[in-house]
Parts: structure tokens; sequence; C-alpha cells
């Protein structure tokens, strides 16, 4: 077998050859020194990486990291709600409107002047003849219970 | 609140956090905050920093809730959101105070300690070349796993790594045979 590149010894290394291929390195590398002393350069360097501090976050920060999350959800929670108030107040605005509108309709279609009663036209169809509009038979109407009087 | 069993998996907390359970949320908090903050002081090199990082990881988390397909693990799901905060972080900086990158880190400056030489010639590689490294040497993942998380090809991995390891390697031959 002819050297693997160093591409091919770090993914050695890192486990991620498959396993015909693993058998041929680890045979190549009990022969061949060059191989075998970058093959050692690269677990010196994983075991110094390894030997490295490790960062860790506080139990202050910790909070903190929690602290953070519950104010986004309740900044979701808050958006909800001005959203359903937004969508209430538009409702009602579209309602008050559509009252306004329908009453003033139900008012045009009513008319000026209040029903006569039956017996109008009684006094309408009298001998008189003076009484030609509805107004002036409820005026006659209105006149001659007076002079029953 | 509620208390979480360890070995609930991480998928059903993402569901139930989905469905509005907040105390689910907070117990993938809990589960993945130390790993993915180990994570931030590799990639950005400042423990204040890396906190916010790690804070807005975690937001972009919530607010993505549905955006989650289970195509890969919640932990490679996370470090990715972590890797693209920390890229947002860097171009902010970038922007504010006209620095070049990667020089955080480095500014622990040459140190009798091996630990912190190899934090500080961490801080020095590229940060293609520092996020593959810190993936595959501190969080054990898989190609794979990093390229999910890189969102690249794996041969990209495999070609990164190698040129991150060259390049610590130059680094670090004082402490290498």
């Amino acid at each position: 077998m002819n050297c693997p590149t160093n591409e091919q010894l770090s993914a050695f290394h890192d486990g991620e050859i498959d396993e015909v291929r693993r058998v041929e390195m680890e045979l190549h590398l009990r022969q061949c020194r060059l191989c075998g002393a970058e093959m050692e350069r690269l677990q010196t360097m994983s075991r110094l990486l390894g030997a490295a501090p490790a960062a860790r976050l506080s139990p202050i920060g910790v909070h903190r990291l929690h602290r953070r999350v519950n104010e986004v959800m309740e900044e979701g929670l808050l958006r909800f709600v001005r959203v359903l108030n937004t969508i209430a107040a538009c409702l009602l605005v579209a309602g008050s409107a559509w009252l306004m509108v329908k009453t003033r309709a139900d008012q045009t279609v009513e008319s000026p002047m209040p029903a006569a009663p039956p017996w109008v036209d009684v006094v309408s169809d009298s001998p008189s003849g003076a009484a030609s509009t509805p107004a002036a038979a409820w005026y006659l109407a209105e006149d001659s219970s007076r002079g029953d009087d | 609140m509620v208390q979480y069993n360890p070995e609930a998996d991480d998928i059903e907390l993402l569901r139930r956090a989905g469905a509005g359970d907040s105390a689910a949320f907070h117990a993938l908090v809990d589960r993945h905050a130390q790993r993915l903050y180990r994570l931030a002081v590799s990639l950005i090199g400042n423990a204040a920093d890396a906190e916010d990082v790690l804070q807005e990881t975690f937001i972009g988390a919530f607010r993505g809730l549905r955006s989650f397909q289970g195509r890969a693990s919640v932990k490679t799901w996370l470090t990715r959101i972590l890797v693209l905060q920390a890229g947002q972080w860097r171009r902010d900086r970038r922007r504010r105070r006209f620095e070049p990158m990667g020089d955080s880190i480095a500014a622990a400056g040459p140190s009798a300690e091996a630990g912190l030489d190899v934090r500080a010639a961490i801080g020095q590689l590229s940060p293609e070349h520092r996020e593959v490294l810190v993936l595959r040497e501190f969080e054990r993942m898989s190609y794979e796993e990093i390229a999910e998380a890189l969102d690249v090809p794996r041969g990209t991995v495999e070609s990164r790594l190698h040129r991150a390891r060259s390049e610590l390697r130059e680094k670090l031959k004082a402490y290498l045979p």
C-alpha cells in the first residue's frame, strides 16, 4: 500500500474510514515510520486539545439564561394578547359603524307623518269633499271631534 | 415547574416545547447549556460574549421551534444555531470596531501553560478552521454531524479539518514530537 495522504491519516485518526481501509492502514502504519510519526503527532495534538481548560457556565449564568428565555416567552404571549386586543377593537369599531348605518337606514324608511287612523277615510269621503290629503283628513277629523265637544 | 426525566428524548422535549410547554424548553436549556457554552467560548474566545451568543442561540431555537424538521439530532440543530449566531457576532463586531477576527483568544498571549497556548493557537485559526476543529476535538462530533451543523459537504469537513490541524501543528510544534 502507498502512503496515505495526511487527509486520510486524519480521517483514520478520527475513526472516519471504512473497516477494510482501516485494516489496511493499521498494517501500513506498523511498517512506515513516516506515517507512524505523523499519526503520533495527530494523537499528541488531540491529547493537548483535550487537556485545554474547559469553560463552564456559572450557576448565575445559567439563571440569566433561563430568565432571558422566560422574557422571550412572555414577549410572545404579550404579542398574542396584543393581536387579540387589536382584533377585538376592530370588531368593536366595525360593529358600531354597522349599527349606526342600520339605525339611519331604518329612520329613512319610516314615514315622516304618523299613520292616520282608519276612520280618517270616512271623514275624507264626507260629502264636503274638503279632505283631499291624509293630513287634511286628519286635521278635519280632529276638528270635528273638537266640534263635538 | 415540571421536572423531566433525564432520559426523556430531546425530540420529545422539543415537541412539547413546540406545543407551548415552557418547562420542556427549560429542560432542553438545562440539558445543552454547558456543552453549547463551552463551544461558544471556543469559537468566540471570551466568556461575556460567549454568554450573549448562548442566550441568542436558545432564543433563536425557541423562535424556530417549528422549523425543526427532525432530519438532524437536536444536538446538531442547536450546534448549527450556535455556529450561525457566532458568525453573526463576528460580523457585528467587525462592523462596530473594524477589528480583524480571531484575535480575542489570541489576546491571551503566550503562556507557559500548554492548555492556554492551545486556546490561543485555536483563536488564531480562521473561523472556518476553528469551527471544524472545535466541533471535532472538543465536541467529538462525527464528520456527518459536523457537515450538518455547518451545512457543508462532508468532503469540505475533511479538507478543512486537515488544514486546521496542519496550521495548528505549526503553532504548537514546541509541544509535538
